[in-house]
């Protein structure tokens, strides 16, 4: 059973998400505000927390970078609109993920469990000998834990996720879509945004260059690709 | 322009009109007084000439000794021309048909016949292109009889070169060229003078239009001195001034008009995210409550999603209205994103398909979904099967052909079939969908700088044809 | 440039030089003739049939009748080539001139008077004018008959 912290400010959204997960199993804490969202956080650690970005107080955005710079949380937005300012900046921050308001419960559920998998467990692939060395990179497929240079990199679980994925085919191409498929779980039309913010993210921590990627490459018109180094 | 229309254009300008009139001006003043000066002094000169050589003559006639028999033979007539002839002039003695020699020769008929009227005559003849000077009179005698005087029949014509009057003459002419040529750099100096002061005004003022056109609103004339051209310029910049501040306002009202629809998104979805996140909870317990209570519950349940996707239509339509539409693109391979969205909705084996391998286009997935599978749903649910998607890539292009196989559109449907809320079976009062299916389809592909066509196939159904450009596309291209 | 302008500007142009240079004339008039003295003899012959007055040398003054002689006996062969003729007979022979106070002279000559011609008759009234001051009618006489008294047609 998992727990997941959700913060909404409407009260009426907030008592009707609260229903529906619970009615899918998961013990939820709501929260009405950011401030109180991070003390419930504090208080009793969720596996995975719903943030809305329109919030009084200390916005969304705010919220989600305090909550990421703590630790490796998978957080999914809620956002009632989507268009580019408030998706970008949102990933930007450090979202997983994102559902736009009105969201069907099911809907929630899904990227719920998706991001639940990414964190915890094993990884998809079974096969490869767990510990890979890329350049100055290593990563232990069933530690789940990628160094730089022996220096332990600190992930998101999406961010861990998708670098599993391309690191798994060295080489290959792989498209937004696709990708959006394998680490998000989309069943299809993901946006494609979530995959470039994450990419973004990723290369931010261990890329030497990231104006000069070499781990993760863009092939424009195609997708992206692990290396070659 | 062929550079005669530009010459033409150029010539009808304000500069060249300004010059042309006042060097015409100019000029022509210059060349009516130096011409009438010319003219005057030129008759002064040759007025004067020929009285002070026909006084001369008439001196040295009345100083020859008298007559003393006539007819004058040769050498007499000789003698008589030789003594009124001098350096300048030419005397010629005549007596009847005898002629002292030099001079003319031949004395011309009219002044000869003017001579024996009785006055002296003269006439300006042209010889050998040289102008000269014909003086011609009578000797008449006076006798001790007391009576009036008498022909002797003895004529005296003196020929006289006029070479140095023509030499004055011609230059009076240069001198009056000369004021003509001075005064048309007089003038030309003097248009363009007045045309800089003219000229520069209406550039200045032309600039600033042609800058205010572009859509610079801060364009502005530079006022200068108090005459027309200053007051043009002044309402010029009241005008653009007026003009900045009502577009300021459009704009103002614009974005106003923007947040306005970004707070109503807002608002209406907040209670329906309430809503929706509990219709599963309904749908769940629908089963378990008793009779009406559990057919209220799906009823709201359903209702509620209805509702939901009216609403997110409508905040689709009024996004391309302010134009705050963007598009999220990708590269997409487009049989990989029709199939999914068929497969998405359960549709795949009601829809042929025939789709090109490996056309990857890029353009944003999410709408391209929303259109084919408006126009699939439509198809399925008004035409007949069989229902087919066609997608074909040409250089620079893709079209993606939804088609059916009947009845098709009828022709007062077929060019209203786009319009919001159209809805071509009045007898189907409210349909699965919003009305606004096919009007956002149609937004969504002139968003993609495409276009959305409607026509009916032969022998029978529609086919929605979905146009999408292809920029960086090239024959043969794969890609 | 429009062809309204451009015919005006031709038009300047022909005008100007028209009035270019020096350029002929026609026949202008001015004041009488000189005169000058008559040296010679004045007689009167004919061009023609018009009186044309031809001067003699004059080597001393000469009498009317003298002169009158002169008048009979014609044009000399250098007054002939330049057309000269006359109708006052061979034999006019004067015989005497005679004045009165009042300036009318009378002519005695031999031949006829009533056979000489008008032109003649013209000759020598004219010729006697020339000859005697102050002539105010000349009357020929030859015997009873007499023609006059005349005037000289020719001035006064």
């Amino acid at each position: 059973m998992s727990r997941v912290l959700l913060i909404e400010d409407d009260r009426a959204v907030r008592t009707g998400l609260e229903l529906a997960l619970t009615r899918q199993g998961h013990a939820v804490d709501a929260a009405e505000t950011g401030e109180r969202g991070l003390e419930l956080l504090r208080a009793a650690p969720p596996d995975v927390v719903v943030l809305d970005l329109m919030l009084p107080g200390m916005d969304g955005f705010e919220i989600c970078r305090r909550i990421r710079t703590g630790g490796e949380l998978p957080i999914i937005m809620l956002t009632a609109r989507n268009d580019d300012m408030d998706v970008v900046a949102g990933l930007e921050a450090g979202a997983d993920d994102y559902v736009v308001k009105p969201v069907q419960p099911r809907v929630l559920e899904a990227r719920i469990r998706a991001v639940l998998r990414r964190s915890g467990g094993g990884s998809a692939n079974v096969g490869p000998p767990p510990l890979e060395r890329h350049g100055g990179l290593t990563i232990d497929r069933a530690a789940l834990v990628v160094t730089k240079l022996g220096a332990p990199v600190g992930l998101a679980p999406t961010e861990l996720r998708l670098l599993l994925e391309l690191s798994a085919t060295p080489g290959r191409v792989l498209s937004r879509q696709q990708l959006l498929e394998l680490v998000w779980e989309h069943d299809y039309l993901g946006d494609s945004r979530l995959v470039d913010a994450c990419v973004q993210r990723l290369r931010a921590k261990i890329e030497n260059d990231s104006a000069a990627p070499v781990y993760i490459q863009t092939v424009r018109g195609f997708g992206y690709r692990f290396g070659p180094l | 322009m062929n550079p005669a229309a530009r010459l033409l254009g150029e010539a009808r300008s304000l500069r060249t009109r300004l010059l042309l009139a006042f060097t015409l001006l100019g000029v022509s003043t210059a060349v009516l007084v130096a011409g009438v000066d010319y003219v005057q002094a030129r008759d002064v000169i040759l007025q004067k000439t020929q009285d002070t050589a026909v006084q001369t003559l008439t001196a040295r006639i009345e100083t020859l000794p008298g007559l003393g028999a006539t007819p004058p033979n040769q050498a007499e007539l000789e003698e008589i021309s030789g003594r009124l002839s001098d350096r300048d002039d030419t005397a010629i003695a005549v007596y009847r048909d005898r002629r002292s020699a030099g001079g003319l020769d031949t004395l011309p008929p009219e002044l000869r016949a003017a001579v024996r009227e009785g006055n002296v005559v003269w006439q300006r003849v042209s010889v050998a292109g040289h102008p000269v000077l014909v003086i011609g009179t009578q000797l008449r005698l006076t006798r001790p009889g007391g009576a009036t005087p008498l022909p002797s029949g003895l004529e005296i014509y003196s020929v006289r070169s006029l070479d140095p009057e023509q030499l004055s003459i011609g230059r009076l002419a240069a001198r009056a060229w000369l004021t003509g040529a001075v005064a048309l750099i007089f003038a030309v100096l003097l248009a363009l003078l007045a045309g800089r002061g003219v000229l520069g005004p209406v550039r200045e003022l032309r600039r600033a239009t042609n800058r205010l056109g572009k859509g610079d609103l801060t364009a502005r004339a530079r006022v200068r001195g108090t005459d027309e051209l200053a007051d043009v310029a002044r309402t010029f910049n009241n005008t653009a001034e007026m003009l900045e501040r009502h577009v300021g306002d459009l704009r103002r009202m614009e974005s106003e008009a923007r947040r306005f629809v970004a707070d109503v998104s807002h608002e209406l979805r907040t209670p329906l995210a309430a809503m929706t996140a509990v219709t599963d909870v309904l749908d769940d317990e629908a089963q378990r409550l008793p009779g009406d209570a559990g057919r209220a519950a799906r009823l709201v349940s359903e209702e509620t999603h209805k509702l939901t996707r009216l609403v997110n239509d409508l905040i689709e339509v009024s996004r391309f209205d302010t134009g705050t539409a963007t598009l999220v693109l990708d590269d997409v391979d487009v049989a990989e994103a029709i199939r999914a969205t068929l497969r998405a909705r359960g549709w795949s084996d009601d829809v042929e398909t025939d789709l090109p391998v490996g056309v990857v286009v890029r353009l944003d997935p999410r709408r391209l979904d929303m259109i084919i599978a408006n126009l699939v749903s439509n198809a399925l649910r008004h035409g007949e099967p069989p229902v087919s998607v066609r997608a074909h890539g040409r250089p620079g292009r893709l079209d993606i052909e939804v088609s059916d196989g009947g009845p098709g559109l009828a022709p007062d449907v077929l060019p209203q079939v786009f319009d919001r809320f159209y809805k071509a079976d009045t007898a189907r009062a409210r349909s699965e969908g919003s009305g606004l299916g096919l009007a956002i389809a149609r937004e969504n592909a002139r968003l993609h700088r495409g276009d959305l066509t409607a026509a009916n196939r032969s022998p029978a159904g529609a086919a929605f044809t979905l146009h999408l450009p292809r920029p960086d596309s090239e024959p043969g291209d794969v890609r | 440039m429009t062809r309204r302008r451009l015919l005006s500007w031709v038009m300047l142009i022909a005008v100007f030089s028209a009035g270019c240079g020096v350029r002929p004339s026609g026949v202008i008039r001015g004041g009488p003739a000189p005169t000058g003295p008559a040296e010679g003899t004045p007689l009167y012959f004919l061009t023609g049939s018009s009186l044309t007055l031809v001067l003699r040398p004059k080597s001393r003054p000469l009498w009317p009748t003298q002169i009158l002689t002169l008048l009979q006996n014609g044009p000399t062969d250098d007054e002939r080539t330049a057309n000269l003729t006359s109708e006052v007979p061979a034999g006019l022979d004067p015989v005497d001139v005679t004045t009165d106070a009042s300036g009318n002279v009378d002519v005695v000559v031999s031949a006829d008077v009533r056979t000489l011609s008008t032109t003649a008759v013209d000759q020598i009234v004219c010729t006697i004018r020339d000859a005697m001051p102050n002539t105010a009618a000349v009357t020929l006489t030859s015997g009873t008959a007499s023609r006059g008294p005349l005037s000289c047609p020719l001035g006064r």
